[in-house]
């Protein structure tokens, strides 16, 4: 669109995220249900843990096994075998995350419990 | 709404605005999540207000939208840049790709309006049959739309690249247009119940703002949505915004009426001899079309616009 094109229109990026060093606890069931889920090809995925903007209290969780992407601007965790990557820019977000899964069915599955959490929301998918 | 008001004359004015541009290919997802409303399906070139909230359903940031497509131009008062471009730089996964930059100074808010405006409008070679306020419409490298036309005293709203604006202001000019004061251009939209892009509306819930058309409550989890839809269900929505005018200045902020209910001034812009307010209060008042405020020792009286 025209209104910012143009020669020498050019905008300064707005960026706030900060890097910290992360650290993560994994309990026996978590590490144990994220085997389970990469099952055989634990050499080439991972374990990705994000905070996305959004949900009812300003950030959301996400959790997703992928193959092993070009590991710049990550930080990588060794969990007995499993890889666990947290990227630079959720780093201050997710320091100190302990993650749990619980096997019942109602309310199973991963759980955070998240130190730099003031709040989170009812389904417990989204803090602030 | 009781009677027009206008200038006599065509009038334009700067509104001080700060600029935030969203870029990328899942800039609109990302944005969407942190808006009250839903921006999933809009089209090139549409234009809509909406606010971002915090995880009390206060507003954090309230803006103008200008969809480019791949880019969204965001128009904001300057005291809410700092938290809308933390909002908007935080929480980007590792998989998405958004770019959030400053455009302060770089485009320009010129709101047209007054008597003759629309001839003026016309005499810059725009149809202003095409203009209407849920797009914007290119005009050079600016973009131009109307704001609220419907009572015959439309207000023309144009975003200029700095590289346009000598030449834009020199045709307005040109054409009888004098530069008029950013209060009337405020007072303008708040008789008519419209809230400038420039109004700092941070701590307040929106739905006490009337702003319910902004919050969609049914696009999913937003940051503050658990307390927006906790309020609906309960029918616990008890405040509103109303336009006042009254004949004197009121302070920005909290106050009480005469007979003791607590109201909220959002903004205060003089227009002629009389200041159009933006009061947020119970919503019974609306029964009564005059209150008196109390500030300090003396008493406004104010009535319903």
């Amino acid at each position: 669109m025209a209104i910012i094109d143009g020669a020498g229109f050019s905008l300064p990026i707005a960026n706030v995220s900060e890097r910290v060093d992360v650290s993560i606890d994994v309990s026996d069931a978590a590490r144990a249900a994220v085997k389970s889920a990469i099952g055989d090809q634990m050499d080439t995925h991972v374990l990705i843990i994000s905070a996305k903007a959004g949900g009812c209290s300003g950030y959301l969780y996400d959790m997703v096994i992928t193959e092993r992407p070009n590991e710049s601007g990550f930080q990588v965790i060794d969990v007995d075998g499993v890889t666990i990557l947290i990227h630079d820019d959720d780093s201050s977000l997710l320091n100190g995350l302990k993650l749990d899964f619980k096997d019942s069915l109602m309310g199973g599955g991963f759980h955070m419990d998240n130190p730099n959490a003031d709040r989170a929301c009812g389904c417990g998918q989204s803090f602030g | 709404m009781g009677h027009k008001m206008n200038t006599q004359r065509p009038e334009y004015v700067r509104i001080p605005s700060a600029i935030t541009l969203v870029s990328g290919e899942t800039a609109r997802t990302h944005l969407n999540r942190l808006l009250t409303s839903n921006i999933s399906n809009d089209q090139l070139l549409s234009r809509r207000h909406s606010v971002i909230c915090d995880l009390n359903g206060r507003i954090t940031s309230y803006q103008l939208h200008a969809d480019l497509g791949e880019q969204i131009l965001l128009v904001h008062g300057d005291s809410v840049s700092e938290n809308l471009r933390n909002n908007l730089t935080t929480g980007v996964t590792w998989n998405e790709n958004v770019n959030v930059s400053i455009g302060d100074g770089a485009i320009h808010r010129i709101l047209v309006y007054g008597e003759g405006a629309e001839n003026v409008i016309i005499k810059l070679g725009v149809n202003i049959n095409h203009l209407n306020s849920a797009n914007w419409v290119e005009y050079n490298d600016s973009m131009i739309s109307v704001i609220d036309a419907d009572d015959g005293t439309p207000i023309y709203e144009l975003l200029v690249p700095t590289r346009e604006l000598s030449d834009l202001i020199m045709n307005l000019e040109g054409f009888g247009v004098i530069e008029g004061k950013k209060d009337t251009a405020i007072a303008l939209q708040s008789s008519k119940g419209i809230l400038d892009s420039s109004i700092n509306l941070s701590g307040n819930n929106p739905l006490h703002l009337g702003l319910t058309e902004i919050v969609d409550l049914k696009k999913g989890c937003y940051p503050g949505q658990e307390i927006h839809a906790r309020m609906e269900s309960r029918d616990a929505i008890k405040k509103t915004l109303s336009s006042f005018r009254s004949n004197s200045q009121l302070s920005i902020g909290r106050h009480k009426t005469s007979n003791g209910l607590g109201v909220q001034v959002i903004s205060s812009d003089q227009f002629t001899q009389e200041w159009i307010n933006l009061i947020v209060h119970p919503r019974d008042l609306t029964l009564d079309p005059a209150i008196n405020i109390q500030i300090d020792n003396e008493k406004i009286s104010c009535h319903l616009v």
